[in-house]
């Protein structure tokens, strides 16, 4: 068993959650407790592929996994590296969170939304996982495709017109990485990305070009997934329209364009290069003022989840500066900062959810009522203080580590002035919102609403903080092996086929 | 060489329509304009494994097994799969603009933008489409709900 889990551990999340849609699916609607049986028994698989993933990659090992028994570059090839390992354990983490927080009164958030559920978590493990650029828009699809049903629960005129500018902007943006694919493709000759690695190199002269082309419009797509600034003004309609625990779900969905980024400038253009200095003093220019913006922004928000939202772009866009800083160090406090801010956005969202903005319903001012706006308010405050980078919480060592990595880089002082000025601008929105909320009352706490989740969440944001250093240890490693994309292509192009199976001796085993 | 120029001619001025369309903001010049983009996408794909006129991507016996004597076969592969997945989320959208129509009495994107810009015959159309889904679609007041 654990040595199978091991053999498929890179395609396991995938076929996971695939295979509990279809039988989510065949299940039907009707019978919620066997869909609900099935995602759950689906998540907690996920979740143990993901701590295996983590523990097996911490002793150094890759997991490269050729699809079908094709050796690379000429089929589909998964890796399992200590980055997709952390994205696959946060993946199945916030799935799991965000199944507990999805059910009011018994039912589902919406129609559909176990198969929905389960072909988006598919999606985000895929990306995750591939090697392949092709694969990697594929994968993107499905996540999206998955997205646009999520968006639509309990379409109202709100949710139908931001569900119209997102798929719109996403089919554009797949539009664009297909170019950027099929121009790699052109040039190259090939779509994986260990491969493309080697082949960028030795591409010539007169072809440079197009290279560079292809990896510009590449970093325009996944600016779109991310939020970075020209391209985030989809984000805060769409997180506001979704229904909360979908907008929960959401927080990963940025985290994709962040992962992909950072393959694109570790793996697929490695440091050193050309293409990647340029790549990166663009970003460093985009991703310090995508910040600023949205700490205005948050400082603008009338709401919770225009103010979430606006938090989701500011830490794309530290996370993607970092990214472009490049050095060890700056990678690794951006790994941390990404669980951290992950998290806090689930929690925020959830949070969120048990308040009722709408309603000027007074609150009525029992004792049993005090203690959950307390809580409430209390979970609001430690979402905020990760999110606007606040000691101790892991916000705060995110951001330490990453502004410690800059101070001997030439664009140390734009980035230290973003940084800290967006931290700041990002206090004064949540203090504000949060006494707007929770001293002058300006919500209602919806009835019923579980504190289960978002106190799940809120015990591992804290844990972040007490096992920071083990974490930091391993963020450490996985920056380390970012740095060095000769690990990966050497897994990657080296792994061999599978022997295949000896020819049945004609007799044997005929009797059962 | 004018074969290339004839291609690259026909995959620009595919984009730029395409682009154009998109660009008016109107649910339904947009799901034609992102068709149009999509086609001129699949046919970038399609001649990025170059242009080999009657040659199959099918191994011949004794023909040496390279791209002067075959055409590429993964292009092809690819775009077969961006083709399938082109129309299918061109469904999903056609599916969102009518809602969207549905919900704002007027196809204009923007939906808080103005509603004059719709013009009758995008609207009978897209009242017919709804009509045909079955979706309720309040009589073309001409402005849309603040």
């Amino acid at each position: 068993m654990m040595a199978f889990a091991i053999q498929h551990l890179a395609i396991l999340p995938v076929a996971i959650a695939l295979l509990a849609a279809a039988l989510t699916l065949v299940v039907g609607e009707r019978r919620l407790a066997q869909q609900r049986a099935i995602v759950w028994v689906a998540i907690g698989l996920m979740l143990l592929c993901g701590a295996l993933a983590v523990n097996r990659t911490s002793g150094g090992q890759m997991f490269v996994y050729l699809m079908s028994n094709w050796r690379a570059p000429f089929g589909i090839t998964l890796v399992v590296d200590k980055l997709a390992a952390i994205m696959l354990l946060l993946t199945a983490f916030i799935g799991a969170v965000v199944m507990a927080a999805q059910t009011r009164n018994g039912r589902p958030a919406g129609t559909y939304f176990y198969p929905l559920f389960m072909l988006q978590l598919m999606g985000l493990n895929g990306a995750f996982l591939t090697a392949d650029l092709f694969n990697l828009f594929v994968f993107f699809e499905v996540l999206l495709a998955a997205s646009y049903g999520m968006l639509l629960q309990h379409a109202d005129r709100a949710r139908t017109n931001a569900a119209t500018q997102y798929v719109v902007i996403n089919l554009l943006g797949s539009a664009l990485f297909l170019i950027a694919a099929a121009l790699l493709y052109g040039v190259t000759g090939t779509l994986n990305m260990a491969d493309l690695s080697q082949k960028i190199n030795a591409v010539g002269p007169q072809s440079r070009a197009l290279v560079a082309a292809a990896g510009f419009l590449l970093l325009v797509v996944f600016a779109i997934k991310a939020a970075l600034l020209p391209l985030n003004f989809w984000l805060t309609g769409t997180y506001r329209a979704a229904i909360l625990p979908v907008a929960a779900l959401f927080a990963l969905m940025t985290k994709v364009g962040v992962v992909a980024i950072a393959r694109t400038l570790t793996l697929i253009y490695p440091d050193g290069g050309v293409i990647n200095a340029h790549m990166s003093q663009a970003l460093l220019i985009i991703a310090p003022l995508t910040m600023l913006v949205a700490a205005c922004g948050a400082l603008s928000a009338r709401d919770v989840s225009t103010l979430i939202g606006w938090s989701v772009v500011g830490s794309a866009g530290m996370l993607v500066t970092a990214l472009a800083i490049g050095e060890l160090k700056a990678i690794s406090g951006a790994l941390f900062y990404l669980i951290g801010s992950t998290l806090a956005t689930a929690l925020l969202f959830l949070n969120a959810a048990s308040l009722d903005q709408a309603g000027a319903r007074v609150a009525k001012h029992t004792d049993a009522s005090g203690r959950r706006w307390a809580s409430t308010g209390a979970l609001f405050l430690i979402g905020g203080a990760v999110m606007a980078g606040l000691p101790p919480f892991s916000g705060f060592i995110g951001k330490a580590t990453i502004l410690a990595a800059s101070t001997s880089h030439p664009a140390q002082v734009w980035v230290w002035t973003a940084v800290l000025l967006a931290g700041l601008l990002s206090i004064l929105a949540y203090a504000r919102m949060g006494s707007r909320l929770f001293w002058k009352r300006d919500a209602a706490l919806v009835e019923g609403a579980s504190l289960l989740p978002t106190g799940v969440l809120a015990i591992a944001l804290v844990g972040l903080t007490v096992f920071a250093a083990p974490l930091q240890r391993f963020t450490d490693q996985a920056a380390a092996e970012l740095k060095r994309p000769q690990i990966m292509i050497g897994n990657v192009l080296g792994k061999l086929p599978q022997q295949k199976l000896a020819a049945p001796v004609p007799g044997a085993g005929a009797n059962k | 060489m004018s074969l290339a120029l004839l291609v690259a001619i026909g995959v620009g001025v595919l984009m730029a329509s395409g682009v154009y369309l998109l660009l008016r903001a109107r649910t339904f010049d947009m799901v034609l304009g992102l068709t149009l983009i999509s086609y001129a996408v699949n046919l970038f794909i399609f001649f990025m494994g170059r242009l080999a006129v009657g040659k199959a991507p099918i191994i011949r016996a004794g023909v040496p097994e390279n791209l002067a004597n075959y055409a590429d076969p993964l292009p092809q592969a690819l775009v077969l799969t961006a083709i399938v997945i082109s129309f299918g989320m061109t469904a999903v959208l056609l599916a969102v603009a009518v809602r969207s129509y549905a919900e704002n009495g007027h196809d204009h994107v923007d939906a808080d933008g103005g509603p004059d810009v719709a013009t009758e015959a995008a609207t009978d159309v897209a009242t017919d489409v709804a009509t045909e889904f079955g979706i309720n679609v309040p009589p073309p007041t001409g402005s849309a709900p603040k």
